[in-house]
């Protein structure tokens, strides 16, 4: 897009509209898909169908496996009861150490559970 | 042969319709005979067609249909689409399963984003959609992300410059050198005015047709390489 340099108007066409005939009324293709349904299908489409079944169900598990993968990038919290020296001495710590309570009170569980093989 | 373009990002308002629109008016103005499809629940590319029919201003050599299902998708294909040069399919802007049919019949699918991390993520998920279905199929359908409703300050922002590396260097997809950006035009023609080439020349909207002619040539262009290497992504 670097089009300063020539903005003509005139080397652009318009586009026709369409002429309406009065005889033919444009019908709404909304009603398409319904009204070609109740067609019957053949026997033959049962295999096809199934394979149709599997692919569709292929998809369906596919989109909960990215929903799934979407979960595991986000917070989930848990809330904790500190008595005030406690609160006090993770303040302090993460004032001095420049950091946030949040990311040493992460550091500290993540330690535990590694000790103690959860 | 029939080409078939879809638009798909999970994410809704990220212009796959106006995008769709613009790219349908310009091959009809072309001398090419379009089909669009909508299978969004919300309808907006119906309505536009319908509001179209009410103003009496249905472009010429644009057809739009509508289908909710996959089967229906399939059966229509089946039965029309050799009858036209050009399918654009619309899809509902949210994660579903039916963006798989129509990546089945589709040769590009475009990913439009606005630059928002949840519409780039969105077409991150398009991309790996694409790359499934590909796979199970055998296919070789291409994708491309493409920036919309850009505004001057929005291409300031940190997110606007992270996109092509984001796109390019680490999703490895392509990402359209054509930026669609934020023109009042492209929202009255969702009020049912016809396509973008159908409005009077002026200069803001020479703008517009610019950018849709650039954004129709690169669509060519990457249909075209598809087919020179032998469809091989």
């Amino acid at each position: 897009m670097s089009g300063k340099e020539s903005l003509s108007l005139a080397e652009f066409a318009t586009a026709p509209r369409r002429q309406r005939s009065p005889a033919t009324s444009v019908p709404n293709r909304v009603g398409d898909e319904s009204l070609t349904t109740p067609q019957s299908p053949p026997e033959a489409t049962t295999t096809e169908a199934t394979a149709k079944g599997a692919a569709s169900s292929e998809a369906s598990k596919a989109l909960r496996q990215l929903k799934r993968e979407r979960m595991k990038g986000t917070s989930h919290f848990v809330n904790v009861n500190l008595d005030r020296e406690t609160k006090r001495r993770l303040k302090l710590a993460s004032f001095n150490l420049d950091t946030s309570m949040q990311a040493l009170m992460e550091k500290a569980i993540r330690q535990y559970l590694d000790a103690n093989g959860f | 042969m029939t080409v078939v373009i879809a638009a798909i990002n999970g994410k809704g308002g990220a212009g796959k319709t106006t995008a769709l629109m613009n790219i349908a008016g310009e091959y009809a103005l072309r001398g090419g005979h379009v089909a669009m499809i909508d299978m969004d629940a919300r309808n907006n590319l119906m309505k536009w067609w319908t509001d179209c029919q009410e103003k009496d201003a249905q472009p010429e050599g644009i057809e739009v249909y509508s289908h909710k299902t996959a089967r229906g998708l399939e059966r229509w294909m089946m039965d029309n689409a050799n009858a036209f040069d050009h399918v654009l399919i619309d899809t509902p802007g949210e994660d579903t399963s039916i963006v798989d049919p129509v990546i089945a019949a589709a040769d590009l699918v475009i990913s439009p984003i606005q630059p928002s991390k949840r519409e780039v993520l969105g077409a991150i998920d398009s991309f790996e959609n694409v790359l499934r279905v590909n796979e199970a199929l055998g296919k070789a359908c291409r994708h491309g992300v493409l920036r919309t409703r850009i505004t001057v300050t929005v291409r300031h922002t940190e997110l606007y410059r992270k996109i092509r590396p984001i796109i390019e260097d680490t999703v490895k997809t392509y990402l359209f050198r054509t930026e669609v950006f934020e023109r009042n035009v492209y929202k009255d023609i969702h009020n049912g005015i016809g396509t973008l080439q159908m409005q009077e020349v002026t200069d803001a909207i020479a703008k517009a047709r610019r950018e849709t002619q650039a954004l129709v040539a690169e669509v060519d262009q990457l249909l075209a390489n598809e087919a020179a290497t032998g469809r091989a992504a």
